[in-house]
């Protein structure tokens, strides 16, 4: 047993404020005859317990207890963790949610969540270059998605990803929610964050934006094949997309009115259920955009060519067989790790196959027509766009066409 | 000390000496309980017939009956209400507490304490909070006390901290050869300390110095 001689420096209602002679400040029970000045021994025994005293000694809604000051506390915590649980519901209450995710692809591949209003709740890195430049991107959850994206543009450039020639930068976009299929409001979200950058802060060369729309079955693939939803749908795509944006030293110069162009996502549910393309896992929608783009591609072939040729490893899909061996400068293919280090191959390059494909595919597409309400516009765009095709991409549309050549042989 | 045994306190002088030193909590204890008052430090009648009481039962103590803790506690106890019942006699129908001799009080003590009271009030302190802010190391301790007493030496660290009402942080910081970690996480109790020390509250101080001192003696010690 350990005693303390120690003196009485304040004398409350419940306890007494002792200084030890060790140099403490303890609280001790109150006994008989003390008093302030008081050089006294106490022992461990002595030492007041608040808990033990407030709740044996007095009752809870004793006078005394009430008001003494350690009441006051405990009541006053109480209070306190109340109303933060209550800011804190309140807060979830009315905290953005999620509303659309935007991948963007440089080769760098960053992919960000917004809420409604383009804020940014989430962004992280889809490969390990991304990784690191996040690390020194600083961002906070609720900026504008246009202040972060040019904040890791600017970081791009700065390590080098964005130089002075020629840049691909391919931005996606989804809503989260899987039942709204309307693209407006992806083509809206893009267009309003793409608009405000400031493109002169972060490159002198030229720099090309195509942006293409997604839905939420890519997010979830690329949650799962850690990859960005841009990456997952050109992966998926058989063509490439048409550029947005075209930055030269600065200035941005837009190639089209919109983002992105309407496409069967417009469309309703079940003609993408019933087409046949979608047997072999060739999504209806992105045969349909590429049927659209395709009427405009003469005119702007030539730009779209040299873009596609410059070898910055924008993600593309259906290019790794070896067609890009036309092109020179591939050079910074390297870069890529996320899985789709082809280059945009809008114009065919080996025509050889075309014939065959293209009449395969004119049946395919009568058969189209006669099993499902496809308007005759876009049939006849398929069959123009099938002629443009290069070799590398027909494999997807070879399997198609077997199915489809399966059902015309069926009547 | 602890080890020395009743039979050993029996036979030799010095062996009880000790013997009775490392019962002094014990006595302590005992005769609080009994009375159901603090034993003063000095010149309390009670802890002196204990402490006589317990010299008695070394004395009378046999082995074999019971453990010499639970004899002692009823010879003490026993004496005391001998003493009291003795006082009574002596005083007449006195209640009991009113007969036992209240200790004589510090009167400069007490003058000092309710001037640093007043002092720390100002600074928006009391004795209370500065229960929750006393380091409860003893290395910890000494440091802020020996911080506190340098910067108390500085006369325009005290001028400031009563300007602004706070410690000035960075100045204790240089004047104690310090962090501003350490000044900041013990900012009141070396307040408190330099209060002690730039006012005229010797009593206090002194109180404080021993402190240290018999801290740094049970180093030493160890």
């Amino acid at each position: 047993m350990n005693i303390k001689n120690v003196k009485v420096m304040e004398v409350k209602s419940d306890y007494a404020v002792v200084l030890s002679s060790e140099g403490t400040f303890i609280r001790i029970v109150l006994k008989p005859g003390i008093s302030v000045g008081d050089h006294i021994y106490i022992t461990e025994a002595d030492v007041y317990k608040a808990e033990e005293l407030s709740i044996s000694k007095h009752t809870l809604f004793s006078k005394r207890a009430f008001f003494s000051k350690r009441t006051a506390f405990t009541f006053a915590r109480m209070a306190l963790v109340s109303s933060v649980v209550l800011v804190f519901m309140l807060f979830k209450a009315l905290s953005p949610v999620a509303y659309a995710v935007l991948s963007v692809d440089i080769n760098p591949s960053f992919q960000m969540v917004v809420d409604a209003a383009y804020n940014v709740l989430d962004v992280e890195g889809k490969n390990d270059e991304a990784r690191q430049l996040l690390t020194e991107v600083e961002w906070k959850k609720g900026q504008s998605a246009t202040a972060v994206l040019q904040r890791i543009l600017e970081e791009v450039s700065d390590n080098g990803y964005i130089h002075d020639g020629d840049n691909h930068i391919l931005v996606a976009a989804a809503l989260i929610d899987s039942k709204k299929k309307d693209i407006e409001p992806v083509n809206q979200m893009v267009e309003s964050i793409l608009d405000q950058l400031d493109y002169q802060s972060f490159t002198e060369g030229k720099l090309i934006i195509s942006a293409i729309s997604s839905d939420h079955t890519a997010i979830e693939q690329s949650l799962s094949q850690v990859i960005s939803i841009g990456t997952y749908e050109l992966e998926k795509r058989i063509a490439p997309v048409e550029p947005y944006i075209e930055v030269n030293h600065g200035q941005a110069k837009k190639l089209m009115p919109h983002p992105i162009k309407p496409n069967k996502q417009n469309q309703p549910e079940e003609e993408v259920e019933t087409s046949p393309s979608t047997a072999d896992g060739t999504d209806t929608e992105e045969t349909t955009e590429v049927t659209t783009s395709k009427p405009e591609k003469p005119s702007k072939a030539p730009a779209t060519e040299e873009k596609t040729n410059n070898g910055n490893g924008v993600p593309h899909p259906s290019n790794n067989n070896g067609n890009n061996s036309n092109n020179s400068n591939n050079g910074n293919n390297g870069n890529g790790g996320n899985g789709s280090n082809g280059k945009p191959n809008v114009k065919p390059t080996e025509p050889p196959v075309e014939t065959d494909v293209s009449t395969e595919m004119t049946d395919a597409t009568k058969t189209t027509e006669s099993t499902v309400d496809v308007s005759t516009e876009a049939s006849t765009e398929t069959v123009t766009t099938n002629e443009n095709k290069g070799p590398s991409d027909n494999a997807n549309e070879n399997a198609t066409n077997k199915d489809l050549n399966k059902d015309k042989v069926k009547p | 000390m602890d080890n020395i045994t009743i039979q050993q306190a029996q036979t030799s002088r010095e062996a009880r000496e000790l013997f009775i030193k490392a019962h002094f909590p014990f006595i302590i204890y005992t005769v609080s309980s009994v009375t159901g008052r603090y034993v003063v430090v000095e010149n309390d009648e009670s802890f002196s017939v204990a402490l006589e009481a317990f010299n008695g039962a070394i004395d009378t103590y046999s082995e074999g009956v019971s453990k010499f803790e639970t004899y002692a506690t009823t010879v003490i106890k026993n004496k005391l209400i001998d003493f009291y019942r003795q006082q009574k006699k002596h005083y007449g129908h006195e209640p009991l507490e009113e007969t036992i001799p209240a200790p004589e009080r510090d009167d400069d003590l007490r003058i000092e304490i309710a001037d640093l009271s007043s002092k720390l009030s100002k600074f928006g302190l009391s004795f209370d909070d500065l229960v929750e802010v006393s380091p409860t190391h003893q290395d910890t301790r000494e440091k802020a006390i020996t911080v506190g007493i340098k910067a108390s030496k500085i006369e325009w660290i005290v001028k400031r901290m009563h300007e602004i009402l706070k410690l000035p942080v960075v100045e204790v910081v240089k004047a104690g050869e310090t962090t501003r970690r350490f000044v900041y996480s013990h900012k009141d109790y070396i307040l408190t300390v330099i209060l002690v020390f730039s006012e005229d509250l010797t009593r206090m101080q002194q109180f404080v110095l021993d402190s240290i001192k018999g801290d740094s003696h049970e180093h030493q010690k160890r």
